[in-house]
């Protein structure tokens, strides 16, 4: 990986950070040095520190009693009594089940459809990669609620499309909302028609990124479409694709709920296979509307996500450091 | 890219059979509008109508005052959260993508560890009310989708590729560190800030949650919001109709479907032609080829 | 990599410092709202408050009110494009017409998003005077009570809010507005409908032309005739439909009040609902009908019932209010078809809780607040106001002096029952001359249930009712139309009710109960 390659030259050596001595006037000659990139960064920094760490003192309300009356820290300490609920039922086991194996295959079906579709794009002429990005993202702002209606109008048991048509072809037609097995596929099918078109903006992103002269050595060598992307193409789009698995990897704990609500019509057949964390707790805390209760939830899909993202990010960096994360 | 001509045809004979599929949904959404609710209730929906009438439209703009300003409002949050979001996202996620950058590891966990964990909706309402006073202002709208941990991560994947001797010869010629961001970096990103341009601008076009907690003016309302309203006030009052009351609600008087699907269309209309906007930067190979030479 | 170590320990404090900060500072302003509560205000000296509506705006001899605002969070079906018109004629009336000083900011929700709006601007301290709550639907009042988000009212209500207090509605009724957790209470119910009964709706066409006797109808098998000739002469007419969950009552003799199941010959005795005889032999039946075809098949995941209704193909429905007068608002979404009723139990008061105005605790000026209420409740012109909007200009009034929104109309929020006393609106086109005398007629004759005056209290029981709520979600509608099995459904769903603690609520229930009765010498 030439480009790989290039960084290590130019990365500072690692036994230079490591010799660097606990000192202050060490320390300063360290700051100055980055002084600029820090100067870069620091609006960000910054604007995280007021937006995402300030209000991090509010996960305290996951052990709490939460009384609006008493404030969040005035109100009663009931350590993980708010996480009891996720556990309470036999339903814990299959709502981590459904929400890992659907991240799973979001994350295989969508990383492979997206680099096969970027791949297939780069190959097009401007004008209709144009046209072919535009029309992959019009989904995109459909929201799951509207997506829920043209699943009803595809899916109705008297009146859907899918149906009809099979009832035009002389197959009997089924009533989808009262089974649970096809709402694996619809949903699968349902997120990649929503999200494909973004997945394959990142990658096509990526590919253009890429420097021509590969490919021109390539084709000079006779290489096929197939071999260049096989050879060329992905191996250089790997970090990409790395960061993009890490980030996933984070939300494992984590669903969509709209997807998973709106889209099975919230039809109680469906619940075995489509209930993932996010659609039990709205469910579980409809009638309490507990912050506490969901706070918890959040906290424990968060500390789930964390600890997978830090083994994921120990992988990498065992495997290739520079693609790791941090 | 130059390929041979059949090649080019089979793979955009697979796009154009793709998008179609991707296409016939939406196509639903857009019919529906286009259709008269007597129609939708006899014959559900349909790819092709009896007839086509644009009663939804004309019902929308009874008081066309209300969907200009939003449209207004939307415009507006989209531009400058677009534009203050992708500069603040490409300053800090440059910093990190920089390998001899002393803090960039620390940096990197300081941004990602709030992808994963957050506050929650309490204490982010309390900033954004109590200590920084946005409410019923359009900064409510603006400030909260400026950057986002996901947006630099991927962006410092995509900046990690500009070739340090780049850098290297810019600081050699006396450059500081931000005249290279301004002068060398950004110009040679333009694809990938172009597509995380795209991603802010989507994602505020699309956001409606900061509107519904921090608006109460209705003159703030964006179009999202007005949609959301719509749709997820059916629902509430239908199921709920018998607490209405003496007298009910008549609710032959409400949105029809048609009415709901004409704002789908009018609400993700204009994004269609911010896309082309955008897809001019979307150039192949500048970044490193043009550097060569 | 020590030394990155401790780089990243020292980020961490310095984020954690940052927090803590936060935490201090949140805290501060958390206690101090309280602070600002009703004995601290200033405003409402006794000597002013007396009562500003008794006079009907007369000028009071006390001293004047110094001048506040206030700002009032309620639900609405749309937003209206003449909100800022009726606001402004409002505060002009207010300050013609009336010694409040008061400035009221009106803050319309729509329903959709009232719950999530206010849920957390009311746990995050946001100040805030009136809030509309209501008992069952959006933004519960009890939840909300137990939380301490509302001001309690016991002491005030005399005080500020007297003719409200005393003359609105039998005062037997406030027992109902008593909090679950200290019986204390908490809002301003808006008077109207307080008792139900249930009943079946029938297409008038259908009842004429097999000439059926709704009369005969007395429980849901007595249906069954019907709903076979019906199948059998009527093609394309669905026999049987109903929002799913508005099932009605599994059998007479199982009664529900104040949140617990019990045999009308032992009310103090908690049951659960699902393993009673009476709901299998319920079950029973509507999978029967469900096999027959005389119920929607489809009727499981159907979510919109208007869009069901709206081709007016259904024959025969359920109606869980049987409101005076209700026959009229059946038409316009059932396709124009006429319908005729018939009730199956005798009204029962159900509460006057289904919408209520609350304090709250951040309020800076409740008593002024009350007294705005109380101005609300009692002044039929600030609160038609507030209802239909400026006469002549968003509505007006028929011959008969019914309500009648101008074609077009900026104003027509159909929500009058949301500000107040709902007796003092207008009576709309179709009701009855008289369906505020039925109405109220009907409330105070309506039985009161043995347990209305228990309230349980289930704040240590979280966990399970969180866990009973989604089993609920999974297996009750399937069941209850009928759809699935219950010979195969029914035993799985109760295993699951087990599972998630159904136990330990009918436990804890049943030993409230026990000390409620004990107490009130009921036993």
């Amino acid at each position: 990986m030439k480009e790989n390659g290039m960084f290590d030259k130019t990365a500072p050596s690692r036994t230079d950070v490591r010799t660097e001595k606990r000192t202050f006037g060490r320390r300063r000659g360290r700051f100055k040095r980055n002084a600029g990139l820090f100067g870069l960064s620091l609006p960000g920094v910054l604007y995280l520190l007021v937006f995402a760490y300030v209000p991090m003192f509010g996960i305290v309300i996951a052990f709490k009693n939460y009384r609006y009356d008493k404030g969040i820290l005035g109100s009663e300490w009931i350590g993980l009594k708010n996480f009891e609920f996720l556990f309470a039922s036999d339903n814990a086991w299959r709502i981590t089940r459904n929400t890992v194996l659907y991240n799973l295959s979001f994350i295989v079906i969508g990383t492979a459809v997206g680099l096969a579709l970027a791949i297939l794009m780069s190959r097009l002429g401007r004008h209709w990669v144009k046209v072919h990005q535009t029309v992959l993202f019009l989904p995109y702002f459909v929201s799951w609620v509207v997506a829920g209606y043209i699943a009803l109008a595809f899916l109705d048991n008297s009146a859907g499309f899918l149906n009809r048509a099979l009832e035009s072809v002389g197959l009997p037609g089924r009533n989808w909302y009262f089974e649970k097995a096809p709402w694996p596929y619809v949903l699968v099918v349902a997120h990649e028609w929503k999200s494909i078109g973004f997945g394959t903006l990142i990658y096509f992103a990526g590919i253009m990124g890429i420097n021509q002269d590969y490919y021109e050595a390539a084709r000079i060598d006779g290489a096929t479409g197939f071999q260049m992307a096989r050879k060329i193409t992905i191996p250089l789009l790997m970090p990409l694709v790395t960061i993009m698995l890490i980030l996933s990897v984070g939300n494992m704990f984590r669903g969509d709920f709209g997807l998973h609500y709106f889209v099975p019509n919230d039809s109680s057949f469906a619940i075995p296979t489509t209930d993932i964390i996010d659609t039990y707790v709205f469910r579980a805390l409809r009638e309490l509307g507990d912050f506490g209760m969901s706070s918890a939830a959040g906290f424990y899909q968060s500390t789930v996500g964390f600890v997978l993202v830090l083994l994921a990010n120990y992988a990498v960096r065992k495997f290739n450091e520079d693609n790791a994360l941090f | 890219m130059n390929s041979n001509p059949t090649e080019t045809r089979v793979v955009n004979l697979i796009f154009i059979l793709l998008s179609l599929l991707m296409l016939a949904p939406f196509a639903l959404v857009v019919i529906i509008s286009l259709t008269g609710e007597a129609d939708l209730i006899q014959n559900g929906y349909r790819f092709v109508p009896d007839r086509l009438v644009f009663t939804a439209y004309e019902y929308i703009f009874k008081v066309p005052s209300i969907i200009v300003r939003s449209y207004g409002v939307t415009a507006a949050v989209t531009v400058i959260g677009t534009v203050s979001g992708l500069l603040v996202t490409a300053m800090i996620a440059y910093a990190i993508s920089r390998p001899d950058y002393g803090y960039r590891r620390v940096t990197s966990f300081y941004v990602f560890f709030t992808m994963l964990f957050s506050g929650g909706l309490i204490p982010y309402y309390i900033l954004m009310t109590q200590y920084l006073h946005l409410k019923d202002t359009i900064w409510a709208m603006i400030l909260p989708g400026m950057l986002s941990a996901w947006n630099v991560m991927v962006l410092k994947g995509f900046l990690a590729k500009i070739p340090m001797e780049i850098i290297e010869s810019a600081k050699m010629d006396g450059a500081g560190e931000w005249r290279i961001f301004f002068t060398v970096v950004i110009p040679l990103s333009t694809p990938a800030l172009a597509t995380m341009g795209l991603l802010i601008a989507f994602w505020h076009w699309n956001d409606w949650l900061n509107a519904l907690l921090f608006i109460d003016s209705q003159k703030l309302v964006p179009l999202q919001l007005l949609l959301v309203r719509m749709l997820s006030s059916m629902e509430v009052i239908t199921q709920n109709l018998d607490k209405f009351g003496i007298g009910g609600l008549d609710v032959s008087k409400f949105p029809t479907m048609s009415v709901r699907m004409a704002m789908v269309v009018l609400a993700a209309g204009p994004m269609m032609v911010v896309f082309p906007f955008f897809q001019r930067y979307f150039v192949q190979g500048l970044t490193v080829g043009s550097l060569k030479g | 990599m020590r030394t990155r170590k401790t780089t990243t320990m020292k980020w961490m404090a310095a984020a954690a410092a940052a927090m803590l900060l936060a935490t201090g500072c949140s805290q501060n302003d958390n206690s101090n709202a309280p602070a600002a509560s009703p004995s601290a205000g200033s405003a409402g000296s006794p000597s002013a408050s007396g009562s500003p509506s008794a006079s009907g705006g007369a000028s009071q001899t006390g001293a004047e009110l110094p001048p506040v605002d206030l700002t009032w969070y309620y639900g609405t079906s749309q937003q209206q494009p003449g909100q800022q018109d009726v606001e402004d004629a409002v505060n002009q009336y207010l300050k013609e017409h009336t010694d409040l000083n008061v400035t009221l900011h009106l803050k319309p929700v729509d329903f959709g998003s009232y719950d999530q709006k206010m849920n957390v601007a009311i746990s995050s301290g946001e100040p805030m005077d009136i809030v509309w709550t209501t008992a069952s639907w959006l933004l519960k009042y009890n939840e909300n009570v137990k939380k301490g988000a509302f001001l309690a009212l016991d002491d005030l209500l005399p005080k500020y809010a007297p003719q409200t207090f005393t003359e609105m509605m039998p005062e037997r009724f406030w027992e109902n507005v008593k909090a679950d957790t200290d019986g204390k209470i908490y809002a301003i119910p808006s008077y109207q409908v307080a008792a139900t009964a249930f009943g079946y709706v029938f297409q008038k066409r259908f009842v004429d032309k097999y000439n059926f006797d709704i009369t005969t109808v007395k429980k849901p098998e007595d249906l069954e005739p019907f709903l076979e000739t019906l199948k059998k002469n009527e093609p394309g007419v669905i026999p049987f439909a109903f929002q799913p969950g508005n099932n009605g009552p599994t059998d007479s003799d199982l009664k529900n009040a104040s949140g617990i199941t019990y045999e009308a010959s032992d009310p103090y005795q908690s049951l659960v609902r699902e393993e009673t005889p009476q709901y299998k032999a319920y079950l029973d039946l509507m999978h029967d009908w469900y096999k027959k075809g005389y119920i929607y098949s489809d009727l499981a995941t159907v979510k919109d019932f208007n869009q069901l209704t709206a081709q007016g193909n259904i024959a025969v429905m359920t109606d869980v209010t049987f409101k005076p007068g209700g026959e009229a608002s059946y038409p316009p979404k059932n396709g124009g078809n006429e319908v005729v009723r018939q009730r199956i139990t005798e009204p029962t008061f159900t509460g006057v809780t289904t919408s209520m105005n609350a304090i709250s605790i951040t309020s800076k000026n409740p008593e002024r607040a009350l007294m705005l209420l109380e101005r609300v409740n009692t002044d039929k012109e600030l609160y038609g106001l507030l209802s239909y909007g400026i006469e002549g200009k968003h509505y007006t009034l028929t011959s008969d002096g019914l309500y009648q929104p101008v074609d077009g109309s900026t104003y027509a929020p159909s929500i009058d029952w949301v500000f107040g006393n709902q007796f003092n609106g207008l009576v709309r086109p179709g009701q009855p001359a008289d369906v505020f005398e039925q109405t109220k007629k009907l409330n105070e004759e309506a039985e009161i249930p043995v347990l209305n005056d228990f309230h349980f209290d289930d704040s240590s029981l979280k966990t399970e009712v969180a866990a009973v709520s989604a089993v609920r979600a999974e297996y009750a509608i399937p069941l209850e139309t009928g759809t699935v099995d219950p010979a195969v459904q029914l035993p799985k769903f109760l295993s699951a009710l087990k599972k998630a603690g159904i136990d330990k609520i009918t436990e804890e229930q049943n030993k409230q109960l026990a000390a409620w009765a004990t107490k009130n010498g009921k036993q």
